[in-house]
């Protein structure tokens, strides 16, 4: 019973070892024949037009036992291959196969027999100029500047059916268009390809290029010219009222900003306002430009001041400084009647007698200790915790929209 | 192998597994946190069987590191129904192996066919084996321990009887074990076979004796002896088995060791310390077997088991994990950080069943019954009886739904949207990333032929940016901390250098990370996950390098593991055949029945179980009453405060409103505004990681309590401190809230016009390489200045780039260091401290630093020259300008001032980049500031900022020789398009300061638009 349940391992065993070792297996070399002599020749192809169809090479003379030592070697642009020769009605012929024949260039061939070269010789494939196909555009850079300095590059590849380059002093035509304007010059194709440098037009725009050749046409391409770098412009500010209420927008806003030539910046760029006040403060916004202007907002300050505005573009031109002033809305700060610990300061009150915008800070300074508040309604309270602050007669000093004011106060 | 004579219990048993399993398996194993892992590798087989190597993930690596049945089998079974047919076949026969490898296992142990059918029965709702098959999904261990408990009774059989046929099957069966999991019969050897063997030992002195008693240690020495001759065949055939199985897996495991950083997992900390791991991998697989450990000790330390005694021990020690220090002392540093204890503890309650089977039998059916009901009465025996029952099933189905509780897992994603984009448009010619997205990235893995620098069997990793660290995905990151958002960070800055184009979003805690190391938002898919793209990134070569193996390892890793199932299948049908079982009487005779026990030990037993019950249940009730606790969060200032933020945290936001004072009148739709208005940083991307709250100025009825916090973000470690009033109110505490923010914006309604961009990519719906016209010139931008600093041992390259084009850039920033060989030391991208889309003209400070970190090994080298290369491409989004700064004032080190939101967008983390200079007003430094808290539209926003008083650090050099932008000079450049840079803006931009080591500092701001309209 157990010799019978051992059968299928050790047979699973064995077959396993067997497709082991049957994966290496050695070959053996065949013996080189040697002879002496070929008597082998074939009709050597001529310089012709390259094709799709494959170049047939029928031999002139053959020795029908030593076939089968014969190699053609050929070597094309693409590179070397071995072909075989094959029998058809009792003749033999080397098929060059399309793959080789339709790039055009030079190729060499050998025949060889035995290791030793019998006959060899080079042919050319010329493009064929009588079927072109299309003319190759490239253009680059993509987009310049509208600048003396700057330009863009057109390169044109006229090919034949077959892809193939044409020879050269092939004349392709060029043209560009800018503005309605187009222009066109004939260039030679040197080594395959030519190129025309076009240089960058002082306006902003768009220029559209192509190439043709005979009755063939390159697709279109196009390069954008952009704005060079801006030249000094100027800032206004803009409003609705001057005070310092903390709770109003103000815009600053740049002039049309163009380049030298006239072109308006292209929409995006970046425009930063610095501004200063006599505190010393500072403010720093960015805004991009639409159309060449840009505007940037901030808010009113929440007391009297004045500042220095400047608008630059970094590292290239900045505006001219404009001073904004802003007036107090504020004339005095009223704080009420004392009732036990709890200090309410207001309704504080704006220059029509309204009150003021909710949010207002209003500063509480009590022995060097400061405490900020926010108005609601004008008003803001705060009560002296006694177990802090020891009780006795103070002198706390308020301070909100630039206005400052003292008061006694008794702590209990 | 069955008896003649069918065990009802047996069929019980399986039934009920196939019911109780099989119906729970559909809604728990895909959300386990191994099973798609299987899945991933059983697709790997199901396409290229005999190629090891797979490029999925880790920028490749081996699946040798694995053995491979079940992912074979699981391959196999998806040619038929697809993967998940495959997985939930395996897992089926897995259920069933496992019973009746119980049952089985029971036999040799404890020779009685009730006392094994009941261990069967026990064995369906075991917790241990119900918490490895649905919450970790471990189906290869589940497999592996099954059949290895199948091969047990083989082994007896071998050792007592000396018959070939029970040597060939046990180690057919073994060999099935070895193929399906490594460290299963390695460990099972000592655990499951040297006990056994000591028994078979026990077994053969005791027949050569009259009485138990007369099994000595010189009559163990003898039957050792005698049957020595079997155990070494057996031993060596094993051993021999286990290294040839999976040679291929011994060779990797040889040739690519894991020298990898140690990843922490709950098994191995102190499960009294935290006590979520003690829950998991103590609490719950051991169950109700708790409860019973006393007698497992007295069964097992009885003579004839005493080896399985000192086994079960061991296990049970090892299962403890960081709990006590013998675990470490037994396995050693090595094994310590590489083994999950957690398997200990599953082997050791395995072996509980059979006592646990035995104890079920004597309590219903057998001597112990008739004791208890003497002592007890009948009733209370039922009633104690029942709730055994219904507690241990209890515990069982608490176990399998743990998942719902407390979901390990993210919720389930559709893949589908995922898949097709990664096909659509060759976007698989690229590496993605996922996050967030929990262990269904292997299911996403299995689905696309897309590869990720990321994956899920961290032993396999390669890549020295993964290995380094503790992290075990970076997809999972966030929950490794700092550590594991600097892994993530590695590659998001560098990801040319991986090839990583993609990345999917499921987690928005990431989205500042990616935003600020320069990714982009692409589109939103129809399942919710956030496409973010890099771009400039080339497309991955179609020839990838890999680990290749010789062709004998491809053609045993592929036809061996197979080989063994179908060696054990033949073995089993030709037993069955031609020798199915007649000698039932002879195995009666080789199998000891159960023997009554003196009637002192029976009492020590009762008394023992009695207390040890005793302070178990103390024990729950303890815990009950700490869940308590920690449920009454308004008993203390302290924890009224802790429950406040942790509510927060967790954005149970009705929870967090109900500790607010309910006198101050803020209703829960008031709250609700107040916290929707609060974004940024802090409130949207933070988790908070440490809370310690200090309480002042306590009275009966009032208290100050200041919250000290730390919070993990992903780009930085926030500290804050709040202030909180609380107050006391019919016995509980109460949070008084803050007041809101009066100010108000000053525009109701807001009319903002701007410039949009949009890029069509390829113009021509075509798969073909995006044609020369529609591929758009690389933005110019020039390098304005650049310097090499030294801080300390540490190297920078800072400087300004200025976008000097017409049209946005996206910039990504490469800076190198060489040494005077002209060798390079380290080569590194600018990070988060610069900013990656610039408009036209727009002007960017940058950093990078070269971390020496990351290889302790290589000495200290002093550069000498640098290089930058600026590669800039077309940007269309994130070029919104969202703050703008205001009010900035400095007194003496101190800058203070507001962020205004002059836009229509939320700015919901600003970034302020901050420069500093010499009296030259060369740039010297630069850092980055996260402001906490959003800025929304027309609102400002104060912050203060400490500036550094930093050490001047060391300017080695400063030129612009070795500056490309695009490939090209970086002077060219400056020539062509601005030949007159002036020093337009320089002197509003530099702020003055005095006292410090640096003259002047800078700002520019930058933006986390974080739900752009």
């Amino acid at each position: 019973m157990i010799k019978r349940n051992l059968h299928v391992p050790i047979f699973i065993v064995t077959v396993l070892i067997a497709l082991l070792f049957s994966c290496s297996t050695a070959t053996q070399k065949e013996e080189e024949k040697r002879i002496t002599t070929y008597n082998c020749s074939i009709k050597a192809p001529v310089d012709q037009v390259v094709t799709n169809a494959g170049i047939v090479v029928h031999f002139t003379s053959f020795v029908r036992d030593i076939v089968e030592q014969l190699e053609f070697i050929i070597s094309g642009t693409y590179g070397t291959t071995v072909l075989p020769i094959q029998l058809d009605n009792e003749q033999f012929k080397i098929n060059i196969p399309k793959e080789i024949t339709q790039h055009a260039g030079r190729i060499n061939w050998q025949l060889i027999a035995g290791g030793k070269t019998i006959q060899k010789g080079d042919f050319k494939l010329f493009s064929n100029t009588n079927a072109l196909k299309t003319v190759e555009n490239y253009l680059g850079p993509r987009s310049i500047i509208a600048n003396n300095r700057d330009y863009t590059m057109l390169v044109s590849i006229p090919v034949d059916s077959l892809d193939n380059l044409l020879p050269d002093g092939t004349n392709v035509s060029m043209r560009h268009q800018f503005k309605g304007v187009i222009q066109q010059e004939i260039h030679r194709v040197t080594a395959g390809f030519t190129w025309h440098k076009i240089n960058s037009p002082l306006i902003t725009g768009r220029l559209i290029t192509g190439s043709t050749l005979n009755n063939i046409s390159s697709t279109e391409l196009v390069a954008d010219v952009f704005p060079d770098i801006a030249r000094p412009f100027k800032i206004y500010e803009d409003s609705n009222h001057n005070y310092a209420d903390g709770n109003e927008i103000i815009s600053i806003k740049t002039d049309q900003i163009k380049d030298p030539n006239g072109n308006v910046m292209s929409d995006g760029t970046i425009v930063t306002f610095f501004m200063t006040d006599n505190f010393n403060q500072r403010w720093t916004t960015t805004a991009s430009t639409v159309n060449g202007y840009a505007f940037a907002k901030a808010l009113h300050p929440e007391k009297p001041s004045t500042w220095t505005v400047r608008g630059v573009i970094t590292g290239m031109v900045e505006s001219p400084e404009i001073e904004i002033k802003f007036q107090s809305i504020l004339k005095e700060i009223t704080i009420q009647p004392q009732e036990s610990n709890t200090i309410i300061v207001g309704p504080l009150t704006s220059y029509l007698g309204q009150v003021v915008p909710d949010g207002i800070q209003v500063s509480l300074k009590l022995n060097d200790k400061e405490i900020i508040l926010k108005t609601k309604k004008g008003i803001v309270s705060h009560t002296y915790d006694s177990k802090t602050i020891l009780p006795g007669t103070y002198e706390l000093k308020v301070a909100s929209l630039g206005v400052t004011a003292l008061k006694a106060i008794d702590l209990k | 192998m069955q008896t003649s004579k069918t065990n009802k219990y047996l069929i019980t048993a399986v039934l009920l597994g196939i019911i109780f399993h099989g119906s729970s398996m559909f809604f728990t194993i895909e959300k386990t946190y191994d099973a798609l892992i299987h899945l991933f590798f059983a697709n790997h087989y199901a396409t290229s069987w005999f190629e090891p190597w797979s490029y999925s993930w880790y920028t490749g690596f081996t699946v040798m590191g694995y053995p491979p049945l079940v992912h074979q089998t699981i391959g196999v079974l998806s040619l038929i129904g697809g993967l998940k047919f495959g997985m939930f076949t395996i897992a089926l026969i897995g259920v069933v192996l496992f019973i009746t490898g119980v049952y089985r296992f029971t036999k040799v142990l404890i020779p009685n066919e009730k006392v094994a059918g009941y261990a069967a029965i026990m064995a369906v709702f075991s917790s241990c084996f119900v918490e490895t098959l649905h919450i970790f999904g471990q189906l290869p261990s589940v497999i592996g321990i099954s059949i290895l408990m199948h091969a047990l009774p083989e082994i007896y059989k071998w050792l007592k009887t000396g018959k070939k046929i029970y040597l060939f099957k046990s180690l057919g069966l073994l060999a099935i074990t070895v193929t399906s999991h490594h460290v299963t019969p390695i460990f099972g050897m000592v655990f499951f076979i040297f006990p056994l063997i000591g028994t078979v030992l026990m077994d053969a002195a005791r027949e050569k004796v009259d009485n138990n008693n007369e099994v000595t240690i010189f009559a163990f020495a003898k039957a050792l002896w005698t049957h020595l001759k079997r155990i070494i065949l057996f031993g060596i055939c094993s051993l021999i088995l286990i290294i040839v199985c999976i040679l291929p897996y011994w060779i990797n495991t040889k040739n690519n060791p894991i020298t990898q950083v140690p990843i922490p997992h709950g098994s191995r900390d102190s499960f009294i310390e935290v006590t979520s791991s003690g829950l998991v991998f103590f609490i719950i697989p051991w169950g109700i077997l708790l409860l019973l450990l006393p007698y497992f000790f007295y069964r097992y330390y009885s003579k004839r088991l005493l080896f399985f005694g000192i086994s079960f021990s061991i296990l049970f020690v090892l299962g403890t994990g960081g709990t006590t220090p013998i675990p470490l002392l037994i396995l050693g540093e090595n094994a310590f950080n590489i083994i999950t204890l957690d398997r200990f503890t599953l082997w050791a309650s395995i072996m509980a069943l059979p006592a646990f089977g035995e104890f079920c039998y004597r309590f219903t059916d057998g001597d112990y019954k008739e004791l208890l009901q003497k002592k007890w009465g009948a009733v209370i025996h039922r009633a104690s009886g029942g709730f055994l029952a219904v507690t241990f099933i209890f515990i069982a189905i608490f176990t399998m739904t743990l998942g719902k509780f407390r979901p390990s897992q993210p919720d389930p994603i559709k893949m589908q949207p995922i898949v097709n984009f990664l096909n659509e448009d060759d976007h698989d010619k690229w590496r993605y990333l996922p996050l967030g997205f929990g262990d269904q990235m292997a299911w996403l893995s299995a689905q696309t032929k897309a590869t990720t620098v990321d994956g899920n069997y961290h032993s396999a990793r390669r890549l020295p940016e993964l290995t380094s660290r503790a992290v075990e995905r970076l997809e999972n990151s966030k929950y490794r901390g700092i550590e594991g958002l600097g892994s993530l960070q590695q590659f998001l800055t560098v990801p040319e250098k991986f090839h990583l184009k993609y990345v999917f979003s499921n987690d928005k805690f990431y989205d500042p990370l990616l935003y600020f190391t320069g990714w982009h938002r692409l589109s939103l898919l129809e399942n919710g996950i956030t496409v973010w793209e890099r771009s400039g990134i080339a497309p991955l070569p179609s020839i990838l390098p890999k680990d290749d193996v010789p062709l004998f390892q491809k053609l045993m890793w592929g036809i061996i593991p197979f080989s063994t199932v179908i060696i054990a299948i033949l073995l089993y049908l030709g037993s069955m055949w031609f020798n199915s079982y007649k000698d039932t009487k002879e195995k009666q005779r080789i199998y000891f029945t159960v023997r009554p026990t003196s009637q002192l030990v029976l009492k020590l037993l009762y008394g023992i179980s009695l207390l040890w019950i005793g302070v178990m249940l103390f024990f729950i009730a303890y815990m009950v009453y700490g869940f308590y606790l920690k449920k009454s969060a308004q008993i203390s200032p302290e924890s009224v405060v802790t429950a406040y933020y942790d509510a927060l945290d967790f954005k149970e936001f009705e929870r967090a409103h109900s500790y607010i004072d309910p006198s101050s009148k803020k209703e829960i739709s008031q709250f609700m505004l107040e916290i929707s208005v609060t974004d940024g940083l802090l409130s949207s991307y933070a988790k908070m990681d440490s809370i310690s709250v200090n309480v002042m100025d306590q009275t009966n009825f009032t208290a100050t309590g200041v919250a000290s916090i730390s919070w993990i973000t992903p780009l930085k470690e926030i500290k804050t401190r709040d202030t909180l009033s609380i107050k006391k109110e019919k016995g509980k505490w109460y949070i008084i809230p803050k007041n809101v923010d009066p100010d108000i914006p000053p525009d109701q309604l807001m009319f903002e016009s701007g410039t949009r961009f949009f890029n069509h990519g390829k113009r021509k719906i075509t798969s073909e390489q995006t044609f020369h016209e529609d591929v758009l010139k690389q933005p110019v931008v020039e390098v304005v200045n650049a310097s090499l600093i030294q801080r300390d041992t540490t190297f920078y390259i800072v400087g300004s780039i200025q976008n000097v084009d017409n049209i946005p850039a996206d910039i990504a920033v490469t800076g190198a260091i060489y040494n005077k060989f002209n060798e390079e030391i380290a080569r590194y991208n600018a990070q988060d401290i610069v900013k990656h889309k610039l408009l036209a003209k727009e002007t960017t400070p940058f950093l990078i630093e070269f971390n020496s970190s990351n290889d302790p090994d290589r000495p200290f080298e002093m550069p000498e020259i640098f290089e930058i290369q600026v590669k800039a491409n077309v940007a269309t989004t994130d070029l919104y300008q969202a703050v703008a700064l205001s009010q900035i004032h400095i007194n003496n080190s101190k800058l203070t001032g507001f962020l205004f939101n002059p836009s229509i967008e939320a700015a919901t983390i600003p970034q302020l980049l901050i420069s500093y200079y010499n009296e030259s007003k060369e740039m010297l430094w630069t850092d980055a500031v996260y402001v906490d808290e959003s800025v929304r539209p027309q609102r400002k926003r104060s912050f203060s900022i400490q500036l550094p008083d930093m050490e001047q650090p060391l300017l080695l050099s400063s030129n612009l020789l070795n500056v490309s932008v695009n490939g090209l000079p970086n002077k060219s450049i400056a020539v062509k398009v601005n030949p007159n840079r002036n020093t337009a803006g320089t002197d509003e931009f530099l702020i003055p300061v005095t006292g410090l080591s640096y003259s002047y500092i800078s700002i520019s701001t930058n933006a986390y638009i974080g739900n752009p309209r």
